[in-house]
């Protein structure tokens, strides 16, 4: 897996490529609760993705929560669709949110 | 092929698919919000528009254009499902149906141009919606006879994955076994802080639809189902037709995320019904989503299923398999006489073959009549559109449920069936279910139901039509019937006879006429429509709770089970399921003092007939005789033939133009040995002797 964060601009942005998956959970769970003690938005970006599990997506969708219930906001973008065909297959895509998704930003939604 | 024949299979086509839109929307005013619902509506307009030009239905087509553009709009999200809309889309199908009938018809009536107008000029607001998930069609599986949809369940134990094992596999490994829709939910999900990255934390559901057995997809669990929580729920199994699909309510059940104490309860109220669980916190958003998803699912593959069972299947004009059945009916007779002649000629060699010819003979004519049956669902589904307008028409909430309409029975029957159900609906509507203020007075909820419901019992179907209305009321039927010198001022009847009484010819207890009812035009027709289909009718009905309405038919009128008799040296045939039991009947010995025709039959009076007088037999009776004992409407009649030779199933045929007027007489036979035999109407003599 690789991470990049960037801390400059308006709102902080990681960003996430290679091997999603249960090895590398803890690490990326680690850096989002550091993220999300700093008390900002976050944009998570989705590079090219080799291989993802449910642990990502878990943590996704845990962040997500966490961020928008601190009134805060959780933006997933780049390659999500293409994250997302392949979380399908398993469950994890959305055609709406649930009813924590008060910004109406669920990280298992497809973008149009 | 003509362009005449053309245009009649394009008619044809059309009214089919127009009964399929209708039944769409209907349900579509109900589920305002299911994309499969629109895309079929949008797709039988699209294809009645495109034919109806190509054969020479610019008419229709010109109507159609605007609706077919509407419904469009909505399937892409541009446009929101309306009242009106549903209710102008309904009245374009009336319009069509007559356009189908008379091809110089225009659509400029008012009507007519009404609809055009608010079609094109229709607009509103884009909402996000769900769309219908794209899909392979695994035709050899939607073929499948053993076809069931399951709702699987599996929550995994938290450190699943730390114990080396993917649920994530085990999961698509499920949806291998056939069609799958997939939930992961995450309704337990915790918060960041909370969280341990390697932990499961998600649970699946997942609808199923496969060929394989509920065991083969525990069999997938075997190794983690000790630690899981794993349900595994038969949702579907393909029996009946769309209207037997479960509701929100039904699914939400089912999964036990909310009661049936919670479900009826909230049934009184006019919203959306997954806005009012949500809004009274009864359910969560995510638990709503899935129960769609299942239903969706479950529309969907039935859907699929058709089309590919539309695919792999013939379309043949019923005259043709009216001509087959009857062939198969004469070959029945000629078996019987290669059968007869066999035993004659005492040749073992024959006797082989005519066995072997009668089983084949036989298996030709089950399969024969299994195709001319038909699911009575067909029939019923055309009443919700009656029900609908009228009950509006009259000011009242009535909903129609449906039943049994899997049950199949013979087209023949289902043909001359139409008429009495639709009278006996709107007497339900108008007569048996009370004003919604009326209903609410009398502590009932406001909205009212009329169930329509088929089974089959034996050689016959039982239809019942029941409503839970107020019920007849015995005294003002006594009244009217006192009025018109149908019963005497001092007679006291019991209930069954009360009712009976409604079937008099010219009966109504409506005060008013309306366009509805109140002529006293119709139950006697209903009872005599279903008597000439050699069915009974009957009715109970309790004061305040309603009326149900029993029609036992039979399922074919080809074939019937008979009791073979002989009457002055003439073959006669006694339907068999009116028949309770044959006695030894002496006449000599049963003279009464009175000159009555009535016998003592297990302590019970029962008057009796001889058919001989009644067919004029010629020739002395025997001494000793049979007295066929047969019950209709719950009152048992003998009936004194020569001898009784036995049971006997025979293919009925028709008497012809020059015995039309032949009274009691419903058809012939041919038996074995090809001498006709005569099949009695026992409904018309009883008629006759009362």
């Amino acid at each position: 897996m690789n991470l990049h964060f960037s801390g400059e601009g308006a709102v902080p942005k990681l960003t996430v490529s290679g091997s999603l998956t249960v090895e590398y959970a803890s690490e990326l769970l680690e850096n989002l609760k550091n993220i999300n003690a700093n008390g900002t938005d976050l944009h998570l970006e989705i590079g090219e993705v080799d291989s993802v599990d449910m642990t990502f997506f878990q943590l996704m969708c845990s962040a997500h929560r966490t961020f928008t219930g601190g009134d805060r906001k959780f933006i997933v973008t780049g390659r999500k669709n293409e994250l997302l065909e392949r979380g399908a297959k398993t469950g994890f895509r959305r055609h709406k949110g649930c009813s924590k998704d008060k910004f109406g930003t669920c990280a298992m939604v497809m973008e149009n | 092929m003509s362009a005449d024949v053309h245009q009649e299979v394009f008619i044809q086509e059309a009214t089919e698919l127009l009964q399929e839109l209708e039944q769409s929307l209907l349900e579509l005013e109900d589920d305002t919000l299911n994309m499969d619902l629109v895309a079929r509506v949008f797709r039988a307009m699209h294809t009645i528009k495109g034919s109806g030009a190509m054969f020479g239905f610019e008419n229709i087509a010109a109507l159609v254009h605007s609706i077919e553009t509407a419904y469009d709009l909505v399937r892409n999200g541009k446009l929101d499902i309306t009242k009106p809309m549903l209710d102008y889309s309904l009245k374009s199908c009336d319009i069509i149906r007559e356009m189908l009938g008379d091809p110089s018809m225009k659509a400029d009536s008012p009507l007519a141009m009404e609809i055009v107008a608010f079609f094109s000029e229709a607009g509103g607001i884009k909402q996000p919606q769900q769309k219908p998930k794209e899909k392979e069609q695994e035709n050899k599986l939607l073929k499948s006879s053993n076809l069931k949809t399951y709702r699987v369940t599996f929550r995994a134990p938290q450190d699943i994955l730390l114990s080396g094992i993917n649920p994530e596999l085990l999961v698509k490994e499920v949806a291998e076994l056939g069609e799958a829709s997939i939930s992961a939910q995450t309704t337990y999900m915790p918060e960041l802080g909370e969280m341990e990255a390697e932990k499961c934390y998600t649970f699946w559901e997942i609808i199923l639809t496969t060929d394989k057995t509920e065991n083969d997809i525990r069999d997938i669990f075997i190794f983690v189902e000790d630690d899981s929580d794993l349900k595994v729920t038969l949702i579907d199994d393909f029996t009946g037709g769309s209207e037997n699909l479960k509701k929100i309510g039904e699914i939400l059940v089912e999964k036990g995320d909310i009661s049936q104490d919670a479900l009826m309860g909230l049934m009184q109220e006019r919203k959306m019904f997954g806005e009012i669980l949500i809004e009274k916190g009864l359910i969560t958003k995510e638990a709503l989503d899935s129960a769609l998803n299942e239903q969706l699912h479950v529309r969907q593959i039935r859907d699929q299923k058709a089309v590919v069972e539309n695919i792999s299947s013939v379309r043949v004009p019923s005259e043709k398999l009216d001509f087959l059945v009857d062939l198969v009916g004469e070959l029945v007779t000629v078996q019987a006489r290669l059968g007869q002649i066999a035993v004659q000629e005492n040749n073992q060699e024959m006797l082989k073959v005519a066995e072997e010819v009668e089983r084949l003979v036989w298996e030709l004519r089950d399969n024969t009549m299994s195709i001319r049956m038909l699911e009575i669902g067909s029939t019923f589904s055309k009443f919700k559109r009656l029900v609908r307008d009228l009950s509006a028409e009259l000011g009242k909430e009535i909903e129609l449920i449906v039943h049994g309409g899997e049950t199949e029975i013979d087209k023949t029957v289902i043909e001359k069936l139409g008429d009495p159900l639709v009278h006996l609906i709107r007497n339900s509507i108008d007569h048996g279910i009370e004003t919604p203020q009326e209903r609410v007075a009398a502590g009932k909820p406001a909205k009212g139901h009329i169930t329509l419901t088929a089974t089959h019992s034996g050689g016959s179907v039982l239809i019942e039509i029941s409503d839970d209305g107020k019920g007849i009321n015995k005294e003002a039927v006594l009244k009217k019937a006192r009025a018109n010198g149908i019963v005497s001022e001092t007679a006291e009847l019991p209930d069954k006879e009360v009712f009976e009484l409604i079937f008099a010819s010219g009966f109504s207890t409506a005060e008013t006429i309306s366009s509805v009812s109140g002529r006293g035009v119709g139950m006697d027709v209903v009872r005599r429509n279903i008597e000439s289909l050699r069915g009974t009718i009957d009715i109970t009905s309790t004061q305040g709770k309603g009326t149900t309405i029993t029609l036992k038919l039979p399922l074919t009128l080809a074939i019937i089970d008979g009791l073979l008799v002989v009457i002055g040296g003439q073959f006669y045939i006694i339907p068999l399921s009116l028949v309770n039991e044959c006695i030894e009947f002496n006449a000599a010995k049963n003279r009464s003092s009175s000159g009555r025709r009535i016998i003592m039959v297990r302590n019970e009076i029962v008057p009796y007939v001889f058919l001989r007088d009644f067919f004029q037999a010629e020739g002395e009776a025997p001494e000793i005789q049979q007295i066929v004992i047969i019950e209709i409407d719950g009152r048992r009649v003998g009936f004194v033939v020569d001898s009784v030779v036995g049971d006997h199933q025979t293919v009925i045929k028709s008497l012809g133009k020059a015995f039309k007027d032949i009274e009691c007489i419903s058809g012939a036979s041919v038996l074995g040995d090809g001498s006709v035999a005569l099949i009695v109407d026992v409904f018309k003599i009883y008629t006759e002797i009362e």
